[in-house]
């Protein structure tokens, strides 16, 4: 612990001068050195000065290991995924935090802090943090740097940016000669490649975290990172693997307790039986999932919007119709605009399809080229719209969507 | 020759654009060709 910032703080806190505190025990100066940390001074005289000031420095060094053990706590709470008992440790620790910056742990507390906010999903207050952390950057370990990094590339995760936190992830990885045994760190490697549909990178990492997950009977993690491996097997085709994960998932999500995955869980089931073109299964598993879930939400603006696709596949007009209405107003609420571009343009599709595929390449197209993430979406309007001029007989513009697809 | 090569050229364009115009009114309807795309991909990610 530094003793000196310490004696002063409780020092002025008690509104006694340098001479009362030091009456008796040492000089001024010397209490000055002590404070400023550019004097050792010996355990008795330390002692003697807490004593003065009514702070017992067994107990001190007692609150210092307290601090250890619950950032030591608040990680391994983090690395389980065990977000009911988290607030818990973290309430204990900013019970502390007025003794944290006497300690050894200061930067690694805050840098824990940062964390906790992201993985809390409090943004605002997640960059107010890391802005704080930025202005101390210079002043940290080989690894508290390497922390905050990391920490930034999560919160980029957060925001969408998927390319620039692949870019963290992969020097940080490049820097450590890619020797990292930290299931967390391949989790999040992994969660970027799938969000970047680099499936087989995603797959690699996936089954390197998951058998560290395994080793440490991280259950939850275990069952998030075979969600990760059921989504990119079923996007390399790769279906029994990923039936495989989804039967897993579905048998275990309900054991655990899990009421949170499993309507996700259900979703990508969904997402696999239609991608093996297995249309009734498909949609067997989305009603399945949007009975579970709360309204008003993303994850129910998916599942939604993957019906009314499936309806509207199989020419269910009226339903589709419901269904896309639905999402419109949901994603306009959520503020959420691919869903209500996509909304927007099968309502008009099914009213007239001029209008609809005149919203396609004037709206929807443009906002997913210009997002850079959306290729398979793309690819599927590029080809769409391919096969509506070839129709109409407009050679030319057909042969520039097919173009853009090769 | 440079005639004959422009003669088969607009000869091609023709066959082209007609046989493409063909396509149009025999089937006089989107439907059939749209419910048959592949559907969308949207998997939902497993937490951050």
């Amino acid at each position: 612990m530094e003793f000196g910032a310490l004696i002063k703080f409780y020092r002025t806190q008690r509104g006694m001068t340098q001479a009362e505190l030091a009456k008796g025990i040492c000089s001024v100066p010397h209490l000055s050195k002590i404070e400023n940390n550019s004097k050792e001074a010996n355990e008795n005289t330390i002692s003697l000065l807490l004593e003065r000031l009514q702070i017992s420095l067994e107990e001190m060094e007692e609150k210092e290991d307290q601090i250890k053990i619950l950032l030591r706590d608040l990680d391994s709470k983090t690395n389980f995924y065990l977000m009911n008992e988290i607030d818990e440790t973290y309430q204990k620790l900013k019970d502390m935090e007025h003794l944290i910056p006497f300690s050894q742990h200061i930067y690694i507390s805050e840098l824990y802090k940062y964390r906790y906010l992201l993985y809390k999903g409090l943004f605002a207050e997640a960059e107010c943090q890391r802005d704080l952390l930025y202005k101390q950057k210079k002043n940290f370990s080989q690894h508290e740097n390497y922390l905050f990094r990391y920490y930034n590339a999560i919160f980029l995760m957060w925001k969408g940016q998927y390319k620039n936190a692949d870019d963290i992830l992969d020097a940080l990885s490049t820097e450590n000669n890619n020797e990292t045994a930290d299931g967390e760190f391949l989790y999040h490697r992994a969660l970027v490649k799938s969000s970047l549909q680099q499936s087989g990178h995603a797959i690699h990492f996936g089954n390197m975290a998951l058998q560290i997950f395994m080793n440490q009977h991280n259950f939850i993690r275990i069952l998030h990172t075979l969600m990760l491996l059921g989504i990119n097997y079923t996007h390399s085709n790769i279906y029994e693997e990923a039936q495989g994960c989804f039967q897993h998932l579905i048998r275990n999500a309900e054991l655990l307790k899990e009421e949170k995955l499993l309507p996700q869980i259900y979703h990508n089931m969904g997402y696999l039986q239609n991608k093996m073109k297995n249309v009734k299964e498909a949609l067997y598993y989305y009603d399945k999932s949007l009975a579970l879930q709360p309204n008003f939400n993303q994850h129910y603006l998916v599942t939604l919007y993957s019906i009314g696709e499936l309806n509207y596949s199989l020419r269910f007009i009226e339903k589709a119709c419901e269904c896309f209405q639905e999402v419109h107003s949901l994603a306009k609420d959520l503020g959420v605009k691919k869903y209500r571009l996509l909304a927007d343009f099968y309502l008009l599709l099914m009213n007239s399809p001029g209008k609809g595929f005149k919203y396609l390449e004037s709206k929807v197209i443009p906002y997913f080229e210009e997002g850079n993430e959306h290729n398979d979406d793309l690819t599927r309007f590029y080809k769409m719209l391919a096969d509506y001029y070839n129709e109409k007989g407009m050679v030319l513009e057909a042969v520039n969507y097919l173009n853009k697809i090769t | 020759m440079k005639k004959f090569v422009v003669l088969i050229c607009s000869v091609s364009l023709l066959v082209l654009f007609t046989s493409a115009k063909g396509v149009d009114s025999q089937k006089q309807s989107h439907d059939v060709a749209y419910a048959t795309n592949p559907l969308a991909d949207h998997p939902i990610q497993p937490p951050i």
